[in-house]
Order: C-alpha cells, then sequence, then structure tokens
C-alpha cells in the first residue's frame, strides 16, 4: 500500500531516460563550468585581486583609457606617455579584443546597475573565458565524436594546467581570451564544413575576426585550416560543404581581419598567410574540374583535360608565386615563424629570440608537468580517430600533431597544443569506458538472447561461451574502470597541486618564509610605484630598466623612458649606457633625456637577480666594454670589484647609504 | 668547430680585401706536429689560441679562448679576436645551404614530375591513401615531439653523460627539470608511446582473436605493462623536477 503511494508522489518527477541524461550532462557542464573558474582563483585567496607580472599592465592601463574616453579616442590614441620623447600610436600597435572584451563586460555589469571597478573585471577575464572554453570543448568534442567525449574533454580542459598557466585569475593577456577565440573559430569550422550551411561559416568567419584581433597567434589557423583542406583534398574528400565552407570562412575572415590596423594587409601581402590564399585558388579549381566532369560524359576526354588543367594551374600558381617574392610584394617569413619551421635557425642568426626563456625548446619533463596522463591518452586516441575517418576526426587528428610538434619546439606553444590534446585524450577516454561500461551492463541481455535462440547452433555455442568467460570479463571491466578513475584522480590532484604551487604567483608582490617560518610579504614594487605617484609632479620623467616601464606608468601614472614594448633597441641601449656609466657622463646623458627620476630594482637584501644590462648598452655604444665590469671573468660588488664597476651609476644608487642597513640580526652592518 | 673556423677565416679575408696582413688564421693536425702541440701547451681538444704580436713564449703568453664562449661557434670567434686584437673581422658570410646549382636541378625535377603524381592523385591510387601510412606518421610525430627530441637536437644534446664523480659509470637520465640527455628522451618517449598503442591494440585488435585464454593473457599483459610504464615515468618525473606532488586536504581534518 505504502509503496504505490509514494510511488504515486514521486510519478510527477520520474524522468524518462532521456531526461535523466540531459539532466545529468547539464548538471556535469555546470559543475565543470564553476570548476574551471574557482581552480585559477588561488592567488586572489591568497594575496588580493590585483593584476600580474608586466604584459597585463599595459593591458589594465589601455582598457582603463578605452572606459574613460570610448572608442573612437582609444582607436586613435597616440601616447605620449611612454617612450619619452618619442612616444607610441597605441592603436596601430595592440590587437583590441581583449581590450574591448573586458570593456563590453564592464559596460554591461554596470548597466545591469553592478557597480563594479574595472580591475576587478580585468582580473577575472580570464577565468570566465576559460569557462566558457570548457563549454566550447564540450560542443567540438559532440561534433566530433559523441556527447560523452565532449562531456570528459571539457572535464580534462577545465584543469589542464597548460591552460591555467595563462589563464589565472589576475593573468590579464591576451591568451586568455585568445584560447577561447581559437578553439570557438575551429569548432565554427567543423560544424560548417560537415553541415555545408553557410550560416555556420559565416559565423566561423566571425569568429577568426575574433581571435585576429585578439592575438598574434591568429597565423597558426589561417595556416591549419587551408593544410586541412589540403589533406582533405588530396584523399579525395572533396565535396560542396568543403567548397561552401572553406570559401565563405576564407573571403569574409580575410576582408574582416583587415579592419584591425595592426594586422593591416597582410593577408595579401606577407608570405605566412600565402598558404590560405593558395588553397582557396586551388578549391576554384577542384570546383571547375568537378563541373566538367558533371558536363562531359567521356571519361578519356576528362583524363586528358584534367593533367592539363592541374599542370597550367599549379604552374601558373607558382609563377605568380615567384612574381610576388622576388618583387618584394610578399613579404617573406618573420623571423619569428621561420623559427617554428627550421628550429636551429633562431640560434644561429637571431640571438634575441633565441635568448627568450619562453622560446627555448621543450624538454619532456615540461611536457609531462603539464600534461600529466594526457600524453599517455593521446596516442590511444590517435588510434580511435584514425578508426572512425570522417572530416571531423582528421581536423583534430592535424591539429593535434601540428600542436604538438610546435609545443615540441617552443615551450610557450603548450598553451596553443592543450585544446586538441585534451580533446584527443576525450576521445580515448570516453570511448573505452564506454566499452566497458556496455560489458558490464551487457550480462542480462546476452544470457536472454541466448535462451530463445537455441534453435541456431553457431550462434547458441558462441553466446555459451559468451556466458562462460562472463564472470571473468566482468571482473576485467571492473577493475579496469576501477583504474581509469584512479588515473583520472590522480590527474586532478596533479593539476591543483601545479595550480597552486607553480601557476598562482603575481609577481609583483613576493612571498617568503621568515626565520620563524611565519610568511613575509614583499609588496616593495607597489609601494614604490605609488610613492611615484604621491610624492612627485605630474608631469615628471622616470627612467628605469625596460621591464618596469608598464607598471610605472600604470601605477605611478608618470612618464617613463622606455617600457617593454622594446620596438625601439637604441633607446634601451641610452637608457643602459647611462646605467653603466660613470655619474659624470651619465648626468649628461640624463639630462638630454629630460630626466627627473631614477627607479632601480635592488635585490642585495632578498637575493634578487636581474638582466644583462651593460651587455645591451655595449651593443650599440662601443663606449661601454663589458670586460671593464669584470674581476677575473665575474662581477663582484665588494671592495675587490673593478673601479667601473664601482663608479657606475647602477652600483652608486643601489648601494646609496646600504653601510647603514642591518643584513642580518647580530652580524655587522653593509 | 674547423668548418666555423674556415668560415671565420674567409669572411676576415674577403672583407678586409686581402690588404690586411696584420692577422694571420692556421690550424694544427695532431698527427703530423704533436711537438707543435707540446709547444702550445695543449691538453684538451677543441682548442682556440690567440698569440699576439708581443709573445715570448707560445705557452704561456697567448690567449686562449674559453669553452664556454664556443656555443655561437663563428660569431664568438669572431667576437674573440675582435676583444684581444682589436681588429675587426667584419659581417659573418655564411654559405647557403643549398648551393644554387643544386635547388636548380631540384626544381627542375620537381616541375618534371608534378603531373605525374597529380594523376594518380585524381585516381585515387597512391601510397598517401592508405590510412595506415597516416597513422603510423601521426605516432611517430607524437613520439618526437613529446620525448623532446627537438630540445636535443636545438641544444645537441649528448646521448649520455659520464659520471663526474666515477668515470666508469655513464649517467643517461639528467636530474633537473628543464634539460635533458638524448637517451632520456627516447626511453620516456618509448614508454608513452607502448601505453597509448597497447590500449588501442587491447580495444580493437583483440576482439579477433578466438582462443579465450590467449585474450585473457594478452589483457593481463596490457594491463601489467601499462601500469609498469606509467609507474615508472611518474617515478622518473617525480626523481628529475624534485616535485612532491600531494593532493589538498582541510586543514581541520590534520
Amino acid at each position: 500500500m505504502s509503496n504505490s503511494s509514494t510511488s504515486d508522489l514521486l510519478k510527477p518527477f520520474k524522468l524518462k531516460t532521456k531526461q535523466q541524461e540531459l539532466l545529468i550532462r547539464v548538471s556535469i557542464l555546470c559543475l565543470v563550468y564553476i570548476l574551471a573558474f574557482i581552480t585559477r582563483l588561488f592567488s586572489v585567496l591568497r594575496y588580493e585581486s590585483m593584476i600580474h607580472e608586466f604584459d597585463p599592465y599595459f593591458n589594465y592601463r589601455t582598457t582603463l583609457y578605452l572606459t574613460q574616453h570610448g572608442f573612437y579616442d582609444f582607436w586613435n590614441w597616440f601616447d605620449y606617455e611612454s617612450w619619452y620623447p618619442l612616444g607610441r600610436i597605441v592603436g596601430g600597435t595592440l590587437y583590441p579584443g581583449l581590450m574591448v572584451t573586458a570593456a563590453l563586460i564592464y559596460r554591461l555589469l554596470h548597466f545591469l546597475r553592478f557597480a563594479v571597478h574595472i580591475r576587478e573585471v580585468c582580473v577575472l577575464t580570464a577565468p570566465f573565458f576559460a569557462s566558457n572554453t570548457t563549454l566550447v570543448a564540450y560542443f567540438f568534442g559532440k561534433e566530433i565524436w559523441d556527447s560523452g567525449a565532449g562531456l570528459v574533454a571539457a572535464i580534462l580542459i577545465a584543469v589542464c594546467p597548460g591552460y591555467i598557466s595563462r589563464s589565472v585569475a589576475g593573468s590579464y593577456d591576451n591568451e586568455g581570451v585568445a584560447i577561447f577565440a581559437l578553439l570557438f573559430t575551429f569548432f565554427l569550422f567543423v560544424k560548417a564544413v560537415n553541415k555545408g550551411s553557410l550560416a555556420w561559416g559565416l559565423a566561423s568567419a566571425f569568429g577568426y575576426f575574433y581571435m585576429v584581433s585578439a592575438w598574434g597567434g591568429y597565423v597558426f589557423i589561417i595556416n591549419l585550416i587551408p593544410l586541412y583542406v589540403l589533406v582533405l583534398l588530396i584523399t579525395g574528400r572533396y565535396s560542396m560543404r568543403l567548397y561552401v565552407a572553406y570559401n565563405c570562412m576564407y573571403i569574409l575572415g580575410m576582408l574582416l581581419a583587415m579592419q584591425i590596423r595592426f594586422v593591416g594587409f597582410q593577408h595579401v601581402q606577407s608570405g605566412e598567410h600565402m598558404a590560405a590564399m593558395g588553397v582557396f585558388f586551388l578549391m576554384q579549381v577542384f570546383y571547375f574540374l568537378d563541373w566538367v566532369k558533371h558536363m562531359l560524359s567521356d571519361t578519356k576526354l576528362f583524363q586528358e583535360f584534367l593533367r592539363i588543367t592541374v599542370t597550367c594551374a599549379v604552374a601558373a600558381g607558382g609563377i605568380a608565386l615567384g612574381v610576388g617574392m622576388a618583387s618584394g610584394y610578399i613579404s617573406p617569413w618573420t623571423g619569428r615563424f621561420y623559427s617554428l619551421l627550421d628550429p636551429t635557425y633562431a640560434k644561429d642568426h637571431i640571438p634575441i629570440i633565441a635568448s627568450v626563456s619562453e622560446h627555448q625548446p621543450t624538454a619532456w619533463s615540461s611536457f609531462m608537468f603539464d600534461f600529466h596522463i594526457l600524453l599517455f591518452l593521446f596516442p590511444a586516441g590517435l588510434y580511435f580517430c584514425f578508426k572512425r575517418l570522417s572530416d571531423a576526426t582528421i581536423f583534430i587528428v592535424m591539429y593535434g600533431l601540428t600542436s604538438v610538434y610546435f609545443a615540441g619546439v617552443m615551450v610557450r606553444l603548450i598553451l596553443v597544443a592543450t585544446p586538441a590534446v585534451c580533446l584527443i585524450s576525450a576521445i580515448a577516454v570516453s570511448a573505452t569506458v564506454k566499452n566497458l561500461t556496455v560489458l558490464l551492463r551487457s550480462k542480462n541481455k546476452v544470457a536472454q538472447i541466448g535462451s530463445t535462440k537455441g534453435t541456431s547452433s553457431a550462434k547458441a555455442s558462441s553466446k555459451a561461451s559468451l556466458d562462460q568467460s562472463q564472470p571473468f570479463q566482468k571482473n576485467g571491466a571492473m577493475a579496469l574502470l576501477f583504474g581509469a578513475f584512479y588515473l583520472l584522480s590522480r590527474y586532478a590532484t596533479h593539476c591543483t597541486w601545479v595550480t597552486s604551487e607553480a601557476y598562482s604567483s603575481p609577481s609583483i608582490v613576493l612571498a617568503a618564509r621568515g626565520a620563524h617560518g611565519n610568511r613575509v610579504i614583499f609588496d616593495d614594487y607597489r609601494e614604490a610605484y605609488f610613492w611615484l605617484r604621491q610624492n612627485t609632479p605630474p608631469d615628471a620623467k622616470v627612467m628605469s630598466w625596460w621591464d618596469y616601464g608598464y607598471q610605472i606608468t600604470a601605477m605611478g601614472n608618470r612618464t617613463v623612458i622606455v617600457d617593454n614594448n622594446t620596438w625601439n633597441n637604441t633607446h634601451i641601449a641610452t637608457v643602459g649606457r647611462a646605467m653603466s656609466s660613470y655619474e659624470d657622463e651619465a648626468y649628461e646623458i640624463i639630462r638630454s633625456l629630460d630626466v627627473d627620476y631614477v627607479l632601480v630594482v635592488f635585490g642585495g637584501v632578498t637575493g634578487y637577480s636581474s638582466d644583462d644590462i651593460n651587455k645591451i648598452g655595449g651593443g650599440v655604444f662601443p663606449v661601454i666594454k663589458e670586460p671593464d665590469y669584470l674581476v677575473n671573468g665575474e662581477y663582484r660588488v665588494d671592495k675587490g670589484a673593478a673601479p667601473k664597476m664601482l663608479n657606475c651609476l647602477m652600483y652608486k644608487l643601489s648601494y646609496y647609504r646600504f653601510g647603514e642597513m642591518m643584513t642580518e640580526y647580530g652580524k655587522p652592518p653593509g | 668547430l674547423r668548418r666555423e673556423f674556415e668560415i671565420v677565416a674567409s669572411s676576415f679575408i674577403t672583407n678586409h680585401n686581402s690588404s690586411n696582413t696584420k692577422l694571420f688564421f692556421g690550424d694544427i693536425e695532431f698527427r703530423e706536429s704533436q711537438s707543435s702541440f707540446q709547444l702550445f701547451g695543449v691538453n684538451s681538444l677543441p682548442h682556440v689560441r690567440l698569440v699576439g704580436p708581443t709573445a715570448k713564449s707560445l705557452k704561456y703568453d697567448s690567449d686562449v679562448m674559453d669553452q664556454g664562449d664556443f656555443s655561437r661557434l663563428a660569431e664568438s670567434m669572431a667576437e674573440f679576436v675582435e676583444s684581444r686584437t682589436k681588429l675587426t673581422v667584419g659581417p659573418i658570410h655564411h654559405p647557403p645551404v643549398l648551393s644554387k646549382m643544386q635547388l636548380g636541378l631540384i626544381t627542375a625535377l620537381l616541375l618534371l614530375c608534378l603531373p605525374l603524381v597529380a594523376k594518380r592523385i585524381f585516381a585515387g591510387e597512391t601510397l598517401l591513401h592508405d590510412p595506415k601510412i597516416w597513422l603510423s606518421g601521426a605516432v611517430f610525430v607524437y613520439f618526437f615531439s613529446v620525448s623532446g627530441a627537438m630540445h636535443n637536437i636545438i641544444r645537441k644534446m649528448p646521448m649520455f653523460l659520464v659520471d663526474r664523480n666515477d668515470p666508469n659509470k655513464l649517467v643517461f637520465f639528467y636530474q633537473g627539470s628543464g634539460m635533458q640527455l638524448g637517451a632520456e628522451g627516447f626511453a620516456v618517449g618509448f614508454l608513452y608511446t607502448v601505453v597509448g598503442l597497447l590500449l588501442a591494440v587491447v580495444t580493437h585488435v583483440l576482439v579477433y582473436v578466438k582462443d579465450a585464454t590467449a585474450k585473457r593473457l594478452a589483457m593481463l599483459f596490457t594491463l601489467l605493462v601499462s601500469f609498469w610504464a606509467v609507474k615508472k615515468v611518474i617515478l622518473l618525473d617525480n626523481w628529475k623536477t624534485g616535485y612532491g606532488i600531494h593532493g589538498f586536504w582541510p586543514s581541520s581534518w590534520n
């Protein structure tokens, strides 16, 4: 009696299987969305909500300007407060996507009457877009394989350290938004190729436009997609859907991309974008041939025609390219991207590019650190994709392989490889788990079939053998499932640990352990900048090394001589020369630049190391000779140091009144 | 290194138009002139040395170039010369990778076989159409990247090092994150690939095997090997980087 009443009560809540499935999926996606956001909040909880590092301060300052002065002034902004006396044309030398996005979110929140400060919006933009990336990953996985793979992909990408490294709260940099735009563009394009609809092609063009406005890495998209189209053409998968999708995306995307002043006419002039144009023309040739084939009924004639046309077309393309490159209209590949194709090029020819720490080649421990077990699942996923070849799986395989190869060349590009690795591993995990659970749940059904189809002897015997091995199979499947679950939980632990220890330091506030184990926080940078802001006249000019330029303009609100944009090497070398010369020479240089204050970062008490100032200064001004500062080939700062070192400006500024400072308790001062 | 030395010498000559005879470049072969080696007091190779005009003794008055400065090859040797002798070498002329003749030959060959290749592609018969080829290519690219082989190529890391304390032992694995040795990269890449491919094999190939015991044995083998490989890689990674990765429990539980 009570049973029926409770079941009557629960009747409106009883869901059909499809509805149950939908509920599970939506709840998982909501939880993953929240997870992706909160795992990036370590530094906000430990320190406070502030912008990290150096480059994001420039982005923050431009966003501030945008919200205060509007889009027209921002787009035409000439910044006279940095690179004094040269100034900087900001509107034409940045990618506006990030700033415009943050400003739009700010406007929206204000419209809904949430009076937040723009800094909070900037700090939390990256985690917000990381959560959106997980949603896009779900839809992408669903497009390539099925919804199970989509869910696993969303989960994996929510915590993957490779992505977290550049999208923690406070890391207000282009990559935070760019990875979302990258995955979104790829998803829309693959959807357009699968459906063959013009609407999806249009959407992918707009997605590409967003990507171009957000990051210089859009070159990867504009080369991967033509390569993918070429592979499809070669393997005989040409179809009308591909034609519609690629044409729409390329033409519209190119036109839209030219609206960004920083990109300008590169889509028709630069060698890096020529692959897309070449494939575009090749597509037209394919379409033409298809139409001729349709019209002609004689195959032999068609073969002849085919051969002649292809030869002519390729020859014409080759000649056009040659003429373009020879006349200088099409510029060759820039050093930055050329070093990806020929990795030994940078080391021999452009030492500046080779010396940046982010551009170093990757050791396997860096891969392990950023991907953990995804590396093991990657080849399995590759195999699954090859078993079920379709236009979409070919795309994800190509994206995965090219991005993993480039990640091996440069550490920084692990970020670009992360979505591909997560997706392919998700396919492996999802397919395996699906097989195992099917095995686990199939026990009853097989027994039934075995009893009803007893007439056919062959079938009965096979079913009987299946029944016999059933117990082992079930146990094996259970063991494997537990193994998979354990692996994934280890992955989650690893990711959380990595995020907490390695990727959550704001680097503008430093922390250390004191003598008694208590935590000591060094907020010296911000205190210094605020001192500048409050105690110096508003038109004062500050000279410092270029690392701190963005921070001084953003927080100290004063004009600087050089900053992180490093577009003028001679200007930087002038500053370097001033820092390394004797005080009287330095005074001449400083007066000629109109400088009022000099900022020096000194790490003598905490053990903080920095850059090679006299190398860079000596590169332009031969007056500065590095061996003058050395004693027996090394740098010393005590009494035995070289006289040039003891008397140069930097040394004097750093060690001013150092003798009065106590270093350690009980030891003599200075 | 000798080729780089030749490049520096030839650049110096071309830049000064053979008019400046203040600097001479020479090289000594050990088998031919052992006594010269002793004169200079050379103990190890490679060895680059500059003898100034005022040097009285070849062994003590000449400047030796540091081993560490060889990294940038021709450019660093030119800098060494400039800093010690106050003579400029001028811009270094690197010989091009492919000579003009070779380039012309390659382009001609390509143009000739282009129509043939295009026709076969359209017919769908080429080797490119077999998915297995693509699959092995894909796995190779993966192996190459993930094992850090690019890092080894660019930095020219050796396969193994000799242990500094015990010259008879060889060190295959480098302790410290960010750098790796040649053999280390290959070993780790192999372990990764084995696990991934075994999983794929078990799911697809094993279904066709008829014998139940064989199937069970294969499964067991795969499980054990995968487990061992993953454990090995994780142990190796922890040893190499020194990180102690642990979960975070609420502090009220301690």
